[in-house]
Protein backbone atom coordinates (compact mmCIF):
# COMPACT_ATOMS: atom_id res chain seq x y z
CA UNK A 1 0.00 0.00 0.00
CA UNK A 2 0.85 3.67 -0.54
CA UNK A 3 0.29 6.24 1.54
CA UNK A 4 -2.55 7.23 0.11
CA UNK A 5 -4.24 3.65 0.35
CA UNK A 6 -3.22 3.64 3.80
CA UNK A 7 -4.96 6.52 5.14
CA UNK A 8 -8.12 5.94 2.76
CA UNK A 9 -8.22 2.10 4.59
CA UNK A 10 -7.79 3.34 8.12
CA UNK A 11 -10.87 5.68 6.97
CA UNK A 12 -13.14 3.89 5.53
CA UNK A 13 -12.58 0.68 8.21
CA UNK A 14 -10.59 -1.23 5.64
CA UNK A 15 -7.28 -3.18 6.88
CA UNK A 16 -4.00 -0.92 6.15
CA UNK A 17 -1.13 -3.22 5.61
CA UNK A 18 0.10 -1.45 9.13
CA UNK A 19 -0.75 1.52 11.03
CA UNK A 20 -0.84 4.89 9.00
CA UNK A 21 1.33 7.87 10.30
CA UNK A 22 0.67 11.32 10.47
CA UNK A 23 3.31 14.03 12.32
CA UNK A 24 2.61 17.75 11.95
CA UNK A 25 5.87 18.73 10.87
CA UNK A 26 5.12 21.84 8.96
CA UNK A 27 8.25 23.96 10.71
CA UNK A 28 10.48 21.04 10.48
CA UNK A 29 10.50 21.31 6.75
CA UNK A 30 12.33 24.49 7.23
CA UNK A 31 14.69 22.65 9.65
CA UNK A 32 14.92 19.90 7.05
CA UNK A 33 15.52 22.68 4.03
CA UNK A 34 18.09 24.82 6.32
CA UNK A 35 15.08 27.65 5.11
CA UNK A 36 14.76 30.75 7.03
CA UNK A 37 11.17 31.61 8.78
CA UNK A 38 10.71 34.19 7.14
CA UNK A 39 11.43 33.10 3.77
CA UNK A 40 9.81 29.50 4.41
CA UNK A 41 6.32 30.98 5.84
CA UNK A 42 6.00 33.52 3.07
CA UNK A 43 6.99 31.49 -0.16
CA UNK A 44 4.87 28.58 -1.18
CA UNK A 45 7.79 26.82 -3.71
CA UNK A 46 9.98 26.96 -0.61
CA UNK A 47 7.51 25.32 1.88
CA UNK A 48 7.25 22.97 -0.49
CA UNK A 49 10.67 22.07 -0.46
CA UNK A 50 10.69 21.80 2.99
CA UNK A 51 7.79 19.62 2.83
CA UNK A 52 9.35 17.38 0.44
CA UNK A 53 12.18 16.78 2.70
CA UNK A 54 9.81 15.64 5.13
CA UNK A 55 8.06 13.31 2.95
CA UNK A 56 11.35 11.77 1.96
CA UNK A 57 12.90 11.43 5.32
CA UNK A 58 9.99 11.48 7.83
CA UNK A 59 8.22 8.10 6.39
CA UNK A 60 5.16 10.10 7.48
CA UNK A 61 1.86 9.12 5.68
CA UNK A 62 0.20 12.99 5.20
CA UNK A 63 2.10 15.71 4.55
CA UNK A 64 0.65 19.39 6.23
CA UNK A 65 0.32 22.80 4.25
CA UNK A 66 1.22 25.79 6.76
CA UNK A 67 0.66 25.10 10.35
CA UNK A 68 0.84 28.84 11.25
CA UNK A 69 -2.57 30.10 12.43
CA UNK A 70 -1.28 33.65 12.25
CA UNK A 71 -0.96 33.82 9.18
CA UNK A 72 -4.76 34.00 8.73
CA UNK A 73 -4.88 36.50 11.59
CA UNK A 74 -2.17 38.63 9.33
CA UNK A 75 -4.87 38.28 6.24
CA UNK A 76 -7.29 39.81 8.60
CA UNK A 77 -5.01 42.95 9.85
CA UNK A 78 -3.17 41.52 12.67
CA UNK A 79 0.54 42.02 12.99
CA UNK A 80 3.26 39.09 13.15
CA UNK A 81 6.90 38.82 14.47
CA UNK A 82 9.15 36.39 12.72
CA UNK A 83 11.64 35.02 15.23
CA UNK A 84 14.25 32.17 14.45
CA UNK A 85 13.59 28.52 13.60
CA UNK A 86 9.84 29.08 14.88
CA UNK A 87 5.99 29.72 14.02
CA UNK A 88 5.34 33.49 13.54
CA UNK A 89 3.29 34.70 16.32
CA UNK A 90 0.78 37.59 16.30
CA UNK A 91 2.39 40.49 17.69
CA UNK A 92 -0.19 42.82 17.52
CA UNK A 93 -4.00 42.27 17.16
CA UNK A 94 -6.58 44.13 15.62
CA UNK A 95 -8.35 47.05 17.61
CA UNK A 96 -11.44 46.03 18.82
CA UNK A 97 -13.73 46.64 21.77
CA UNK A 98 -15.89 43.52 22.21
CA UNK A 99 -19.42 44.16 21.46
CA UNK A 100 -18.27 46.14 19.05
CA UNK A 101 -19.89 45.63 15.41
CA UNK A 102 -17.01 44.19 12.70
CA UNK A 103 -17.47 43.29 8.75
CA UNK A 104 -14.60 41.83 7.37
CA UNK A 105 -14.73 41.93 3.82
CA UNK A 106 -14.30 38.12 2.46
CA UNK A 107 -13.16 38.89 -0.56
CA UNK A 108 -10.08 41.11 0.54
CA UNK A 109 -9.50 38.64 2.98
CA UNK A 110 -8.80 35.61 0.23
CA UNK A 111 -7.23 38.00 -1.63
CA UNK A 112 -4.67 39.02 1.19
CA UNK A 113 -1.17 37.99 0.41
CA UNK A 114 -0.87 35.86 3.52
CA UNK A 115 -4.19 33.64 2.60
CA UNK A 116 -2.47 33.66 -1.10
CA UNK A 117 1.05 32.46 0.69
CA UNK A 118 -1.44 29.27 2.29
CA UNK A 119 -3.86 28.57 -1.06
CA UNK A 120 -0.17 28.68 -2.84
CA UNK A 121 1.29 26.30 -0.90
CA UNK A 122 -1.14 23.82 -0.74
CA UNK A 123 -1.19 23.81 -4.01
CA UNK A 124 2.61 23.02 -4.34
CA UNK A 125 2.71 20.79 -2.05
CA UNK A 126 0.14 18.98 -3.27
CA UNK A 127 1.83 19.26 -6.62
CA UNK A 128 5.12 17.85 -5.28
CA UNK A 129 4.04 15.22 -2.96
CA UNK A 130 0.40 14.85 -3.46
CA UNK A 131 0.71 11.28 -5.47
CA UNK A 132 1.77 9.28 -3.09
CA UNK A 133 0.96 11.31 0.37
CA UNK A 134 -2.23 12.69 1.82
CA UNK A 135 -2.43 16.27 1.77
CA UNK A 136 -3.69 17.46 4.60
CA UNK A 137 -4.60 21.38 4.35
CA UNK A 138 -4.66 23.42 8.09
CA UNK A 139 -7.61 26.12 7.89
CA UNK A 140 -8.44 27.88 11.04
CA UNK A 141 -12.25 27.56 11.92
CA UNK A 142 -14.14 30.82 12.37
CA UNK A 143 -14.62 30.32 16.05
CA UNK A 144 -11.02 30.42 16.59
CA UNK A 145 -9.62 33.05 14.42
CA UNK A 146 -11.25 35.73 16.36
CA UNK A 147 -9.00 34.68 19.27
CA UNK A 148 -5.75 35.21 16.93
CA UNK A 149 -7.47 38.41 15.50
CA UNK A 150 -8.56 40.17 18.39
CA UNK A 151 -6.85 38.29 21.13
CA UNK A 152 -7.95 35.48 23.18
CA UNK A 153 -9.17 38.05 26.56
CA UNK A 154 -11.97 40.17 23.96
CA UNK A 155 -12.79 37.48 21.91
CA UNK A 156 -13.63 35.44 24.86
CA UNK A 157 -15.48 38.56 26.25
CA UNK A 158 -17.70 38.40 23.44
CA UNK A 159 -18.38 34.97 23.29
CA UNK A 160 -19.88 35.66 27.00
CA UNK A 161 -21.55 38.76 27.14
CA UNK A 162 -22.61 39.83 23.88
CA UNK A 163 -23.80 36.79 21.76
CA UNK A 164 -25.53 38.24 18.85
CA UNK A 165 -22.18 40.34 17.75
CA UNK A 166 -19.85 37.04 18.37
CA UNK A 167 -22.57 35.13 16.04
CA UNK A 168 -22.29 37.71 13.67
CA UNK A 169 -18.28 37.49 13.75
CA UNK A 170 -18.73 33.66 13.25
CA UNK A 171 -20.89 33.46 10.12
CA UNK A 172 -19.01 36.70 8.63
CA UNK A 173 -14.82 34.65 9.53
CA UNK A 174 -17.09 31.45 8.03
CA UNK A 175 -17.44 32.48 4.84
CA UNK A 176 -13.60 33.29 4.84
CA UNK A 177 -13.39 29.43 6.17
CA UNK A 178 -15.56 28.18 3.52
CA UNK A 179 -13.95 29.76 0.76
CA UNK A 180 -10.35 29.06 1.87
CA UNK A 181 -11.43 25.31 2.05
CA UNK A 182 -12.85 25.28 -1.49
CA UNK A 183 -9.99 26.29 -2.17
CA UNK A 184 -7.84 23.84 -0.63
CA UNK A 185 -9.56 21.33 -2.20
CA UNK A 186 -9.67 22.40 -5.83
CA UNK A 187 -6.07 22.99 -5.29
CA UNK A 188 -5.22 19.59 -4.55
CA UNK A 189 -5.77 18.79 -0.28
CA UNK A 190 -7.32 15.17 0.05
CA UNK A 191 -8.73 17.11 3.14
CA UNK A 192 -9.16 20.40 5.63
CA UNK A 193 -7.72 19.53 9.19
CA UNK A 194 -9.43 22.16 11.60
CA UNK A 195 -9.66 23.17 15.65
CA UNK A 196 -12.48 24.38 17.37
CA UNK A 197 -11.18 25.36 20.68
CA UNK A 198 -13.69 27.73 21.16
CA UNK A 199 -16.50 25.17 21.35
CA UNK A 200 -14.69 22.95 24.04
CA UNK A 201 -15.92 22.42 27.79
CA UNK A 202 -12.12 23.49 29.25
CA UNK A 203 -11.98 26.32 27.26
CA UNK A 204 -16.21 28.19 27.18
CA UNK A 205 -19.13 27.54 29.12
CA UNK A 206 -22.49 25.41 28.08
CA UNK A 207 -24.53 28.01 26.84
CA UNK A 208 -21.59 29.21 24.68
CA UNK A 209 -21.41 25.77 23.27
CA UNK A 210 -25.18 25.53 22.64
CA UNK A 211 -24.96 28.60 19.63
CA UNK A 212 -21.39 28.37 18.68
CA UNK A 213 -22.17 24.35 17.51
CA UNK A 214 -25.44 25.69 15.17
CA UNK A 215 -23.25 28.11 13.70
CA UNK A 216 -20.11 25.75 12.86
CA UNK A 217 -22.55 23.15 11.79
CA UNK A 218 -24.11 25.54 9.02
CA UNK A 219 -20.67 26.92 8.03
CA UNK A 220 -19.30 23.26 7.71
CA UNK A 221 -22.18 22.40 5.93
CA UNK A 222 -21.72 24.76 3.05
CA UNK A 223 -18.18 23.10 2.17
CA UNK A 224 -17.75 19.14 0.61
CA UNK A 225 -14.79 17.27 1.22
CA UNK A 226 -13.15 15.60 3.95
CA UNK A 227 -12.65 17.11 7.63
CA UNK A 228 -10.68 16.00 10.34
CA UNK A 229 -11.32 18.02 13.31
CA UNK A 230 -8.04 18.75 15.94
CA UNK A 231 -8.33 18.93 19.61
CA UNK A 232 -6.39 22.02 19.35
CA UNK A 233 -4.66 22.22 23.11
CA UNK A 234 -7.70 20.99 25.53
CA UNK A 235 -9.00 17.30 25.57
CA UNK A 236 -12.06 15.83 23.63
CA UNK A 237 -13.49 13.32 26.09
CA UNK A 238 -16.31 16.23 26.72
CA UNK A 239 -15.93 17.70 23.72
CA UNK A 240 -15.98 15.36 20.74
CA UNK A 241 -19.75 14.30 20.77
CA UNK A 242 -20.48 17.25 19.64
CA UNK A 243 -18.61 17.43 16.35
CA UNK A 244 -19.50 14.22 15.11
CA UNK A 245 -22.13 15.49 12.88
CA UNK A 246 -20.29 18.24 11.06
CA UNK A 247 -20.39 17.61 7.36
CA UNK A 248 -17.60 15.68 5.88
CA UNK A 249 -15.68 14.78 9.50
CA UNK A 250 -14.23 11.68 8.95
CA UNK A 251 -11.36 12.06 12.05
CA UNK A 252 -10.48 13.12 14.84
CA UNK A 253 -7.04 14.31 16.40
CA UNK A 254 -7.43 13.62 20.27
CA UNK A 255 -4.99 15.55 23.16
CA UNK A 256 -2.27 13.56 24.22
CA UNK A 257 -4.24 13.31 27.68
CA UNK A 258 -7.33 11.72 26.20
CA UNK A 259 -7.83 7.80 26.54
CA UNK A 260 -8.17 6.08 22.99
CA UNK A 261 -10.33 3.75 24.81
CA UNK A 262 -12.88 6.22 25.81
CA UNK A 263 -12.84 8.51 22.75
CA UNK A 264 -13.48 5.03 20.96
CA UNK A 265 -16.49 4.84 22.63
CA UNK A 266 -17.67 8.19 21.57
CA UNK A 267 -16.46 8.41 17.73
CA UNK A 268 -17.78 5.05 16.66
CA UNK A 269 -16.99 4.59 13.14
CA UNK A 270 -14.84 7.84 13.48
CA UNK A 271 -11.33 7.96 12.84
CA UNK A 272 -9.11 8.62 15.81
CA UNK A 273 -5.45 10.21 15.25
CA UNK A 274 -3.36 10.72 18.52
CA UNK A 275 -1.86 10.97 20.19
CA UNK A 276 1.71 11.30 20.66
CA UNK A 277 2.71 14.85 22.27
CA UNK A 278 4.12 16.27 18.51
CA UNK A 279 6.11 19.14 20.55
CA UNK A 280 8.19 17.07 22.75
CA UNK A 281 9.04 14.23 20.49
CA UNK A 282 12.03 16.57 20.10
CA UNK A 283 12.31 16.33 24.18
CA UNK A 284 12.83 12.60 24.80
CA UNK A 285 14.94 9.84 23.39
CA UNK A 286 14.13 7.63 20.29
CA UNK A 287 13.37 4.47 22.97
CA UNK A 288 11.17 6.69 24.82
CA UNK A 289 9.09 8.14 21.91
CA UNK A 290 9.29 4.24 20.64
CA UNK A 291 7.68 2.84 23.73
CA UNK A 292 4.91 5.74 24.08
CA UNK A 293 4.08 4.72 20.37
CA UNK A 294 4.34 0.83 21.03
CA UNK A 295 1.43 2.09 23.88
CA UNK A 296 -0.50 4.16 21.84
CA UNK A 297 -1.32 1.33 19.27
CA UNK A 298 -1.82 -1.25 22.18
CA UNK A 299 -4.45 1.32 23.67
CA UNK A 300 -5.80 0.94 19.74
CA UNK A 301 -5.61 -2.58 19.77
CA UNK A 302 -8.41 -4.20 17.60
CA UNK A 303 -9.52 -1.42 15.38
CA UNK A 304 -8.06 -0.50 11.86
CA UNK A 305 -9.86 2.96 11.89
CA UNK A 306 -6.54 4.39 13.49
CA UNK A 307 -3.77 6.61 12.58
CA UNK A 308 -0.51 7.12 15.05
CA UNK A 309 -0.37 10.89 14.78
CA UNK A 310 0.99 13.83 16.60
CA UNK A 311 -1.18 15.68 18.90
CA UNK A 312 -0.51 19.20 19.95
CA UNK A 313 0.73 21.91 18.41
CA UNK A 314 3.76 21.46 15.44
CA UNK A 315 7.01 19.14 15.97
CA UNK A 316 9.55 21.82 16.99
CA UNK A 317 12.32 22.87 15.04
CA UNK A 318 15.08 20.91 17.17
CA UNK A 319 13.46 17.43 16.42
CA UNK A 320 16.14 14.94 16.15
CA UNK A 321 15.33 12.74 12.50
CA UNK A 322 15.92 9.59 14.68
CA UNK A 323 13.09 10.48 17.00
CA UNK A 324 10.67 11.11 14.39
CA UNK A 325 11.47 7.89 12.57
CA UNK A 326 10.75 6.12 16.10
CA UNK A 327 7.27 6.93 15.51
CA UNK A 328 6.90 5.22 11.99
CA UNK A 329 9.33 2.10 13.22
CA UNK A 330 6.85 1.96 16.32
CA UNK A 331 4.09 1.15 13.25
CA UNK A 332 5.94 -0.96 11.68
CA UNK A 333 6.61 -3.26 14.30
CA UNK A 334 3.49 -3.05 15.85
CA UNK A 335 2.07 -3.99 12.86
CA UNK A 336 4.59 -6.95 11.90
CA UNK A 337 3.57 -8.54 15.10
CA UNK B 1 -27.12 25.71 57.07
CA UNK B 2 -25.99 28.67 58.08
CA UNK B 3 -26.74 32.13 56.77
CA UNK B 4 -23.04 32.46 55.52
CA UNK B 5 -23.13 29.02 54.13
CA UNK B 6 -26.17 29.58 51.82
CA UNK B 7 -24.47 32.97 50.38
CA UNK B 8 -21.58 31.04 49.84
CA UNK B 9 -23.07 28.38 48.02
CA UNK B 10 -25.17 31.07 46.27
CA UNK B 11 -21.79 32.47 45.13
CA UNK B 12 -20.11 29.13 44.30
CA UNK B 13 -23.29 28.42 41.93
CA UNK B 14 -23.28 31.50 40.19
CA UNK B 15 -19.50 31.72 39.46
CA UNK B 16 -19.62 28.37 38.20
CA UNK B 17 -22.57 29.66 35.72
CA UNK B 18 -20.01 32.43 35.03
CA UNK B 19 -23.14 34.95 36.29
CA UNK B 20 -21.13 37.86 36.77
CA UNK B 21 -23.91 39.90 37.47
CA UNK B 22 -25.92 37.70 39.98
CA UNK B 23 -22.23 36.82 41.74
CA UNK B 24 -21.72 40.92 41.96
CA UNK B 25 -25.11 41.33 43.39
CA UNK B 26 -24.48 38.84 46.07
CA UNK B 27 -21.21 40.21 47.38
CA UNK B 28 -22.44 43.66 47.15
CA UNK B 29 -25.79 42.50 49.22
CA UNK B 30 -23.28 41.14 51.75
CA UNK B 31 -21.06 43.95 51.97
CA UNK B 32 -23.92 46.24 52.42
CA UNK B 33 -25.04 44.63 55.76
CA UNK B 34 -21.28 42.65 57.03
CA UNK B 35 -18.56 45.14 55.16
CA UNK B 36 -16.60 44.53 52.67
CA UNK B 37 -13.92 43.41 55.33
CA UNK B 38 -16.51 40.76 56.27
CA UNK B 39 -17.46 39.46 52.64
CA UNK B 40 -13.66 39.76 51.71
CA UNK B 41 -12.61 36.92 54.99
CA UNK B 42 -15.98 35.21 55.15
CA UNK B 43 -17.18 35.17 51.98
CA UNK B 44 -15.73 35.64 49.05
CA UNK B 45 -12.50 34.45 49.68
CA UNK B 46 -13.60 30.94 50.70
CA UNK B 47 -15.31 30.49 48.14
CA UNK B 48 -12.35 31.69 45.99
CA UNK B 49 -10.52 28.33 47.46
CA UNK B 50 -13.58 25.93 46.25
CA UNK B 51 -13.19 27.71 43.04
CA UNK B 52 -9.48 26.67 43.05
CA UNK B 53 -9.66 23.64 43.95
CA UNK B 54 -11.93 23.06 40.78
CA UNK B 55 -9.72 24.61 38.38
CA UNK B 56 -6.87 22.64 39.55
CA UNK B 57 -8.78 19.34 38.94
CA UNK B 58 -9.35 20.87 35.61
CA UNK B 59 -12.98 21.44 36.15
CA UNK B 60 -13.09 24.79 35.41
CA UNK B 61 -12.82 26.02 31.97
CA UNK B 62 -10.91 29.02 30.75
CA UNK B 63 -14.37 31.28 30.29
CA UNK B 64 -15.34 30.93 33.95
CA UNK B 65 -11.86 31.45 35.39
CA UNK B 66 -11.86 34.78 33.08
CA UNK B 67 -15.45 35.45 34.35
CA UNK B 68 -14.02 35.28 38.05
CA UNK B 69 -10.84 37.44 37.64
CA UNK B 70 -13.74 40.40 36.01
CA UNK B 71 -15.88 39.12 39.65
CA UNK B 72 -12.39 39.78 41.67
CA UNK B 73 -11.52 43.04 39.95
CA UNK B 74 -14.61 44.35 40.26
CA UNK B 75 -15.30 42.95 44.07
CA UNK B 76 -11.49 44.70 44.62
CA UNK B 77 -12.24 48.10 43.15
CA UNK B 78 -15.67 48.64 45.26
CA UNK B 79 -13.78 47.44 48.39
CA UNK B 80 -10.68 49.95 47.87
CA UNK B 81 -13.74 52.56 47.60
CA UNK B 82 -15.35 51.45 50.65
CA UNK B 83 -13.26 53.68 52.84
CA UNK B 84 -12.77 50.74 55.21
CA UNK B 85 -8.98 49.58 54.47
CA UNK B 86 -6.65 51.88 55.28
CA UNK B 87 -2.58 51.84 54.67
CA UNK B 88 -2.36 49.86 57.89
CA UNK B 89 -4.29 47.01 55.83
CA UNK B 90 -1.77 47.27 52.73
CA UNK B 91 1.69 45.29 53.40
CA UNK B 92 4.49 47.45 51.65
CA UNK B 93 7.15 44.43 51.72
CA UNK B 94 4.37 42.58 49.21
CA UNK B 95 5.79 43.90 46.05
CA UNK B 96 6.09 41.91 42.89
CA UNK B 97 6.73 42.20 39.05
CA UNK B 98 4.71 40.70 36.40
CA UNK B 99 4.51 40.53 32.68
CA UNK B 100 4.42 37.80 30.12
CA UNK B 101 7.75 36.57 28.39
CA UNK B 102 9.82 37.87 26.00
CA UNK B 103 7.70 37.06 22.53
CA UNK B 104 4.61 36.16 24.21
CA UNK B 105 1.41 38.04 23.75
CA UNK B 106 -1.07 36.23 25.76
CA UNK B 107 -1.93 38.36 28.34
CA UNK B 108 -4.95 36.99 29.36
CA UNK B 109 -3.50 34.66 32.46
CA UNK B 110 -1.20 37.51 33.56
CA UNK B 111 -4.31 39.91 34.19
CA UNK B 112 -5.97 37.28 36.13
CA UNK B 113 -2.69 36.84 38.13
CA UNK B 114 -2.76 40.68 38.72
CA UNK B 115 -6.16 40.81 39.79
CA UNK B 116 -6.02 37.81 42.12
CA UNK B 117 -2.22 39.17 43.77
CA UNK B 118 -4.17 42.49 44.53
CA UNK B 119 -6.46 40.87 46.17
CA UNK B 120 -3.99 39.55 48.12
CA UNK B 121 -2.56 42.50 49.30
CA UNK B 122 0.38 42.84 46.48
CA UNK B 123 1.71 45.95 45.16
CA UNK B 124 2.05 44.79 41.52
CA UNK B 125 4.21 46.12 38.61
CA UNK B 126 2.97 44.97 35.51
CA UNK B 127 5.03 45.43 32.79
CA UNK B 128 2.87 44.01 29.96
CA UNK B 129 3.45 41.56 26.99
CA UNK B 130 6.56 40.81 25.26
CA UNK B 131 8.88 41.88 28.09
CA UNK B 132 12.70 41.52 27.83
CA UNK B 133 14.37 39.98 30.78
CA UNK B 134 16.87 43.42 31.56
CA UNK B 135 13.61 45.06 31.65
CA UNK B 136 11.93 42.14 34.22
CA UNK B 137 15.34 42.98 36.57
CA UNK B 138 15.67 46.45 36.46
CA UNK B 139 11.71 47.02 37.46
CA UNK B 140 12.39 44.56 40.69
CA UNK B 141 15.71 46.62 41.34
CA UNK B 142 14.04 49.79 41.43
CA UNK B 143 10.64 48.69 43.26
CA UNK B 144 12.32 46.30 45.62
CA UNK B 145 10.45 43.88 44.58
CA UNK B 146 11.14 39.92 45.80
CA UNK B 147 9.29 38.42 43.14
CA UNK B 148 8.96 38.20 39.48
CA UNK B 149 5.86 36.33 38.03
CA UNK B 150 6.70 35.54 34.34
CA UNK B 151 3.70 34.36 32.24
CA UNK B 152 4.29 31.99 29.29
CA UNK B 153 1.40 30.67 26.70
CA UNK B 154 3.94 28.41 24.47
CA UNK B 155 6.60 26.20 24.47
CA UNK B 156 8.68 28.45 22.92
CA UNK B 157 8.09 31.87 24.56
CA UNK B 158 8.39 29.87 27.59
CA UNK B 159 12.05 28.96 26.84
CA UNK B 160 12.80 32.98 26.57
CA UNK B 161 11.98 33.11 30.68
CA UNK B 162 15.66 31.14 31.05
CA UNK B 163 17.19 34.60 29.73
CA UNK B 164 15.45 35.81 32.62
CA UNK B 165 17.17 33.58 35.14
CA UNK B 166 20.14 34.15 33.31
CA UNK B 167 20.08 37.89 34.02
CA UNK B 168 18.91 37.19 37.69
CA UNK B 169 22.01 35.05 38.35
CA UNK B 170 24.50 37.45 36.53
CA UNK B 171 23.23 40.25 38.70
CA UNK B 172 23.90 38.21 41.83
CA UNK B 173 20.31 38.52 42.94
CA UNK B 174 19.96 34.61 43.01
CA UNK B 175 17.65 33.93 45.33
CA UNK B 176 17.17 37.40 46.65
CA UNK B 177 14.67 37.81 43.66
CA UNK B 178 12.54 35.15 43.05
CA UNK B 179 11.12 33.70 39.87
CA UNK B 180 8.05 32.24 39.53
CA UNK B 181 6.52 30.95 36.35
CA UNK B 182 2.80 30.27 35.19
CA UNK B 183 0.88 30.15 32.01
CA UNK B 184 -0.60 27.34 30.15
CA UNK B 185 2.04 25.28 28.89
CA UNK B 186 2.78 24.84 32.30
CA UNK B 187 0.02 23.26 33.23
CA UNK B 188 0.32 20.86 30.69
CA UNK B 189 4.28 20.34 31.78
CA UNK B 190 4.96 21.72 35.23
CA UNK B 191 8.45 20.08 34.77
CA UNK B 192 8.91 22.76 32.22
CA UNK B 193 9.42 25.09 35.50
CA UNK B 194 12.67 23.41 36.18
CA UNK B 195 13.78 23.61 32.81
CA UNK B 196 13.68 27.46 32.35
CA UNK B 197 14.97 27.82 36.04
CA UNK B 198 11.67 28.87 37.52
CA UNK B 199 11.58 28.38 41.58
CA UNK B 200 7.92 27.78 41.48
CA UNK B 201 4.61 27.36 39.69
CA UNK B 202 0.97 27.08 40.32
CA UNK B 203 -2.00 25.85 37.84
CA UNK B 204 -4.04 28.94 37.96
CA UNK B 205 -4.00 32.42 39.06
CA UNK B 206 -5.85 32.17 42.34
CA UNK B 207 -3.07 29.91 43.89
CA UNK B 208 -0.41 32.78 43.11
CA UNK B 209 -1.08 34.28 46.20
CA UNK B 210 0.18 31.59 48.16
CA UNK B 211 3.33 30.62 46.27
CA UNK B 212 4.21 34.60 46.08
CA UNK B 213 3.67 34.82 49.64
CA UNK B 214 6.23 31.21 49.67
CA UNK B 215 8.64 32.54 47.56
CA UNK B 216 8.86 35.86 49.54
CA UNK B 217 9.39 34.22 52.67
CA UNK B 218 13.11 32.27 50.75
CA UNK B 219 13.22 36.35 49.17
CA UNK B 220 13.24 37.58 52.83
CA UNK B 221 16.27 35.22 53.85
CA UNK B 222 18.28 36.67 51.65
CA UNK B 223 18.10 40.09 52.94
Amino acid sequence: MNSIERVFAAVTGAVPDRTPVSLTASLYGAALSKCPVTEYYRKPQLYAEGQALVARHCNTDIIFSPFAFPLFAEACGANLSFKNNTVPVVKEYLPYTPGEQVNFDVSKLISHPASEYILQSVAQVAKTVGKEKIVAAINISPCDLPAMVFGIERWLHTLLFHKEEAKHIIMNLGEYFAEMSRQMYQLGAHLVATTVNFTNPQMVTGPVISYVIPLLTEIFAKVEGVKVIHHGGPDFDTAVQNYLHFNGAVGFVISPRDKIKNIRQLVNDKTILGNIDGPFIGKQTRESVYKKCEQILHDNEGNTRFILSSSNADLSYETPLENILAVSRAAEDYSAK
Amino acid sequence: MTTIAIQQNKLMEALIQADKEKAIEIITEWAQIHTYKNTLISLFQPVLDKFGDLWYKGEISLAQGYVAGLIAEEVFISASKSGEFSKEDSDNNKIAVIGNAEDDYHGLGRKLLVIFLKMGGWQIYDLGNDVVAKDFVDKAIETGASVIGVSAMMYTTAHNIKKLREEIDARNLTGKIQLAVGGAIFRIRPELCAEVGGDGTVDNALEANELFLKLKEISDRYK
